[in-house]
């Protein structure tokens, strides 16, 4: 088979370019910012002594521990929740989608703030609990590694969600109806024809998953260093917080290892697999009947979101409201001071303004870059493909605080100085997202029939002309999932932009970052969190109606 | 469909070009100097004051300053000429390095005799004192502890924080302080077996005592002052206070200092220098005490109300702490981080 593909195509077409091009901006943007990275970890020694200090290797641990317990949980939840809305006749869908919605748009640290407020030493479940059910201590006790696991996986949920989803809805019927045809129960045709077929999806979701509990850090920063646990990248912050920025390198070249495990095994589950999808999106696929199930499959899904996604959600709102936090929920404490507050420093429309445009810019850039690699990678077998994976993977292995650390090394000095400048915000968005795009789009590209590219091959077409009438019409849903994700994370993003930014190009990070330092209190930080939300929620639709997309992104 | 596509790119490559344009306004001239502090307010205050008499020779940045000039190190250029923040102990560091320029500021004279120190090469600008913070509605007035060790009581089992020395440089000076030269940790080994919570900065235990996460803690008098201005700004009363421990206080100074440069313009070394004196004149002071809750180091002016001026100062050896950093954060993290 892939010897016809090979034979059919015209020899010195696009393809070359296309890898010549994205190799070049690969390089620039992540290999060189990587490189100095691991020139800082240098001496090896430093290697050494990590590996002697034993709180290292509890750190180790720890990190395993917490990124294995929310990929399963992520995984288990995303992909559950994709197949009951894309392949079942589940009830009030609109509900669970906003429910995942919201798990999407808010960012996890907001989250772990909202859980506590919520469920904390002094949160409000836990008072309300203690007062009716007479206990002393809080019932739930968040502050643990097992906290960061359900916290952290709650907010990972999305990215399996929309990587199995995707997948799920361009899957060939034809194979599910084969299966009917020879009499398979709906059961088995389940396990044996529309799992298979979905799992390139769930696995991208999956890696996505791990190495973001390998490498997240705002959730154990809230939950599981104030008691005392230990995870590598509160480590790296610590060797940050101390200024020993060789050690932090030194660690997170550590993560990058983490991550490379996570890439060969990710590789290892596809390999040798074909997936094939219709290139038909939108069509009819085959519904599964819950039958006398509906009603509590729908009622349970619903009332698990409604406690792990709108409940914190309402206290944020809430908690954006009182004049002071900690005081009691009167009317009189009530206000909308904190709102004005932030519009009324030129500091809250001038953040505001940039990070939509970095957002912006950093999402296009990214995606298409990442649409290159992608492609590459799974659309041909050029020397190299593999090499620009992993170089378009690496970024999500490294804390922000750590990349924001390597584009300083890389930026500052000739030949490129971007230091200072707003260009080197938007290349740090482009590499810091550029891994989301690719596993996006990668898991549809992965899907794909050949065939089709093929027969436009077959019909004497140009690369573009194939590119543009068959593969990325095909593909869409990835390119706008993964623009849409790099987008909302790069418009709420703190650590890069903090330690990048320079007078003028302040971002919302930025504003977050002063509030939660100043005076403001979590009150304030609070009403930055909502605006986000709402600023991303409007996005996401206005971007679902520009593309005519009929579902929207999720 | 393709059309949805299309306008699609077309309206994200418009917003792309206007963004690129709108941002790229910003270009800095020779004759400005660059200036690193904390906290946000005052950082913003001692801008638009110093340049409402030299014009616009400011270029101010905030942030996790800390952490950027030490990248920038290195990288081997720090941007920053003037930092202003932080805790003795960084300067030390960057003194050591050569990082820091000798300027003798003719204000120094004017300061508090026990903070005229820094040998030239930093100066210290104003002062933390660090008390037992607490929240009014969980802690009855009777109920404070009288002392540091107070804390540690049963009856304040996991209600307890205390900040991270690990994580922030300013919890770890006070660590520094507490644990004194006879490396005395048991006041934290009893504090975790107590259950207290690990703030990641000094500046944020406040916050924390002021939601209930925790409800009372060590933390510096600052962020108090500023969480009870804020919440006096919108009508109400912040619900978190300081008390001031029996045995005495530390103090954490701040201070300021301008990194070494042989490029720098006369020009540009002169505005440095006037800026420095500014923040160390009794017009910067008075916004350090406004803008951030600080205690001026400058002799003549008072402090926030909420710092009484007859405390007992606790004496800090900061050149022992200076060259025990690195066995005093070790011992911490031992302590503190149990699994």
């Amino acid at each position: 088979m892939r010897r016809v593909i090979r034979g059919a195509m015209p020899l010195g077409d696009g393809r070359r370019v296309l890898l010549f091009a994205t190799s070049i901006v690969l390089l620039f943007l992540v290999a060189y910012p990587l490189l100095q990275l691991g020139l800082k970890s240098l001496p090896l020694s430093n290697y050494l002594t990590q590996f002697r200090a034993s709180q290292n290797l509890t750190a180790l641990q720890n990190t395993l521990y917490i990124a294995v317990g929310i990929t399963a949980l992520a995984t288990f939840l995303g992909s559950l929740f994709a197949f009951l809305v894309v392949r079942t006749d589940l009830p009030l869908k609109r509900v669970v989608k906003a429910g995942i919605a919201t798990f999407f748009l808010t960012p996890a640290y907001i989250g772990s703030i909202a859980w506590i407020q919520l469920l904390g030493r002094a949160g409000y479940a836990t008072r309300w609990m203690k007062l009716h059910w007479g206990v002393a201590r809080p019932p739930v006790d968040l502050y643990t590694l097992e906290g960061v696991i359900v916290i952290m996986g709650l907010y990972m949920i999305p990215l399996v969600y929309m990587a199995t989803a995707n997948v799920l809805r361009n899957a060939d019927p034809a194979r599910e109806e084969a299966a009917t045809m020879a009499g398979a129960s709906p059961m088995r045709i389940l396990f044996t024809v529309t799992l298979p077929l979905a799992l390139p999806g769930i696995v991208s979701g999956a890696f996505l998953v791990f190495v973001r509990g390998v490498a997240g850090f705002g959730v154990p920063a809230a939950l599981a260093m104030p008691t005392g646990h230990l995870v590598l990248t509160t480590q790296i912050y610590a060797a940050l917080g101390h200024y020993d920025v060789r050690m932090a390198c030194a660690l997170s070249v550590m993560l990058i290892a983490l991550m490379t495990v996570g890439l060969v095994f990710h590789n290892r589950i596809l390999q040798g697999r074909r997936f094939t999808q219709t290139g038909v999106p939108d069509q009819p696929v085959r519904i599964f009947c819950l039958g006398r199930w509906k009603g509590v499959v729908a009622a349970g899904g619903i009332l698990f979101l409604i406690l792990t996604a709108f409940l914190p959600l309402a206290t944020i709102v809430f908690s954006s409201l009182l004049k002071a936090w900690g005081l009691p929920g009167t009317w009189d404490n009530l206000t909308w001071g904190n709102y004005v507050s932030i519009f009324s420093v030129g500091l809250g429309a001038r953040a505001l303004r940039n990070s939509l445009l970095f957002a912006v810019g950093g999402a296009t850039c990214a995606t298409l870059v990442g649409l290159g690699v992608s492609y590459i990678t799974h659309r041909t077998r050029l020397f190299g493909r593999r090499a620009l994976d992993f170089l378009a993977t690496a970024p999500l292995a490294i804390p922000g605080p750590v990349m924001a650390a390597a584009m300083i090394f890389a930026w500052m000095n000739p030949p490129f100085r971007l230091y200072n400048t707003p260009w080197i915000i938007l290349a740090a968005y482009t590499a810091a997202f550029l891994p989301y795009v690719v596993r996006n789009i990668g898991g549809v590209l992965k899907g794909m029939d050949p065939r089709q590219e093929e027969m436009g091959w077959m019909s004497r077409g140009s690369w573009t002309r194939v590119m543009r009438d068959i593969v990325l019409p095909t593909i869409r849903g990835g390119i706008l999932s993964g623009w849409m994700l790099v987008f909302l994370m790069a418009f709420r993003e703190i650590p890069l932009s903090t330690m990048l930014y320079t007078q003028g190009t302040e971002t919302v990070g930025v504003l977050m970052f002063v509030l939660k330092t100043e005076a403001g209190g979590t009150e304030v930080v609070s009403a930055v969190a909502v605006v986000v939300l709402v600023i991303t929620a409007i996005s996401q639709s206005v971007v679902g109606r520009l593309s005519g997309a009929r579902r929207g992104i999720l | 469909m393709k059309c949805g596509m299309k306008s699609l790119v077309v309206s994200l490559a418009v917003v792309a070009v206007w963004s690129l344009s709108a941002v790229i306004a910003v270009a800095e001239t020779s004759e400005q100097i660059t200036f690193y502090a904390s906290p946000d307010s005052l950082g913003v205050a001692l801008e638009a004051a110093f340049e409402a008499e030299h014009g616009d020779v400011l270029n101010y940045i905030g942030g996790p300053w800390c952490r950027k000039l030490k990248s920038e190190q290195e990288a081997g250029d720090i941007v920053a000429d003037v930092i202003y923040g932080a805790e003795p102990i960084f300067y030390e560091e960057l003194m050591l390095d050569s990082a820091l320029a000798f300027y003798a500021s003719p204000e120094t004279s004017h300061l508090k005799p026990a903070y005229q120190w820094g040998k030239g090469y930093y100066t210290i600008a104003d002062l933390r004192y660090i008390g037992i913070v607490y929240n009014n509605l969980l802690v009855a007035k009777g109920d404070i502890p009288q002392t540091l060790q107070g804390l540690n009581e049963p009856q304040w089992y996991q209600m307890t924080a205390v900040p991270d020395a690990t994580q922030c440089s300013s919890a770890f000076a006070l660590v520094c302080a507490m644990v004194g030269t006879e490396l005395d940790f048991g006041f934290f080994e009893e504090a975790h077996a107590n259950g207290t919570l690990l703030a990641d900065r000094a500046g944020k235990l406040p916050s924390m005592v002021a939601s209930g996460e925790a409800a009372l803690g060590v933390g510096p008098h600052d962020a108090v002052v500023r969480l009870q201005n804020k919440a006096k700004k919108e009508g109400a009363t912040s619900p978190v206070s300081i008390a001031w421990p029996e045995e005495g206080v530390y103090v954490v100074p701040r201070p300021i200092a301008i990194i070494a440069d042989e490029n720098r313009s006369e020009e540009a070394t002169a505005i440095a220098q006037a800026f420095v004196d500014f923040v160390l004149s009794p017009d910067g002071q008075q916004l350090a005490v406004q803008k951030g809750g600080y205690v001026p180091a400058r002799a003549e002016i008072g402090g926030p109300r909420q710092v009484p001026e007859d405390l007992t100062i606790l004496p800090i050896d900061w050149d022992w702490a200076m060259e025990n950093r690195q066995t005093i954060r070790d011992l911490f993290q031992e302590t503190m981080y149990g699994g």
